[in-house]
């Protein structure tokens, strides 16, 4: 066998005595998954020109906006960085420092703003 | 538990150590360079998500900074400044430079040495893309809109944030073109398919902070 075919068969061993949950996605599933980032990133900047059409839309850009990056991080985070397929103990230190950034600029926004918006 | 593989090549015997404490996803080690770890997870990787937090909390401080500012200060904000159909673009570019980095990766999994080289010049090219239109949207703000570091307070916190950003994305470039270069030479066979997950993982990182930014210092101030 070659070089290249042992490292396949390989690959394919390993596959076949891990746990599901551990297989790596395919190729196919990273490019749908940039896929949806790329609707997601359009719609955001869609309905960024709503209030154009209607100023009754503009409350809800804000919410809009933050859960639409909040998907697409998740997404991120989770299939390229193989954190949802990595050890949790990745994810926890991960976390651990995402909560205290999250909240420093909550903290900082509120000081200087208040909660509202 | 692991399991021992035997590699035979050019006289030299590899063996590939798979640490069931990992999630069995390690795709090979060199045993003869494997060290044993207490948590049974990889000492590298582990690194380098610790290094990863602690920009995390980087990046935190400097969009902390600048959501300070929103709405203070005289001269031009957000409003008088952003292009967001622009902007739009260069997400979309580093959006797609993560996916060309993941199919690196899976290339070099699956032993494909020549697919590992076109997707690795081709997410470095697309980072080099991003610069460029980081270098020409700054100097459309401060030869037309008037804005630049020492302007205001909104000048000051947007172009450290964005160019630390750059400077990471640059780092990021010139590391995947080091790997390219490295792959040319000796090739990145799939037992050493961690050094392009580390560097994918650093990579993925900037493009999840431009998201951040694009959401919270572009979109959301210039909606306001």
């Amino acid at each position: 066998m070659t070089s290249h075919e042992l490292d396949s068969a390989l690959l394919e061993e390993q596959q076949l005595h891990v746990p599901h949950e551990h297989v790596h996605p395919k190729a196919r599933t990273y490019v749908e998954i940039a896929v949806v980032l790329a609707v997601i990133t359009i719609v955001e900047v869609g309905i960024f020109y709503l209030p154009d059409l209607h100023e009754a839309f503009r409350p809800f850009l804000l919410p809009a906006f933050l859960i639409l990056s909040a998907v697409k991080f998740v997404l991120v985070v989770g299939f390229y960085m193989h954190l949802k397929f990595d050890d949790p103990f990745f994810m926890r230190l991960f976390g651990f420092a995402l909560v205290i950034a999250v909240t420093v600029v909550t903290a900082i926004f509120a000081l200087f703003h208040g909660l509202y918006f | 538990m692991a399991q021992a593989i035997a590699h035979g090549g050019g006289g030299q015997g590899e063996l590939t150590h798979q640490h069931g404490g990992d999630g069995g996803h390690e795709h090979g080690e060199e045993l003869e360079h494997a060290h044993p770890t207490s948590t049974g997870l990889n000492s590298v990787k582990m690194l380098m998500w610790t290094f990863i937090g602690s920009e995390c909390m980087l990046f935190g401080s400097l969009i902390a900074t600048y959501v300070a500012d929103v709405g203070f200060g005289k001269g031009p904000g957000p409003k008088q400044v952003f292009e967001i159909p622009y902007t739009s673009i260069s997400a979309f570019v580093l959006l797609i430079s993560s996916l060309t980095m993941v199919l690196a990766l899976a290339a070099c999994q699956s032993g494909n040495q020549r697919q590992l080289r076109i997707w690795l010049v081709a997410t470095a090219a697309l980072g080099l893309i991003f610069l460029g239109g980081q270098y020409f949207e700054f100097t459309t703000f401060k030869v037309d809109k008037g804005t630049w570091l020492d302007t205001n307070f909104f000048g000051s916190t947007f172009f450290t944030l964005t160019g630390f950003h750059g400077a990471h994305v640059t780092v990021g470039a010139i590391w995947l073109l080091s790997l390219w270069m490295y792959s040319l030479r000796k090739g990145i066979p799939s037992s050493k398919s961690l050094l392009v997950e580390i560097a994918g993982l650093y990579w993925h990182f900037v493009d999840i902070v431009w998201i951040v930014i694009f959401t919270v210092v572009y979109l959301i101030p210039t909606s306001r």
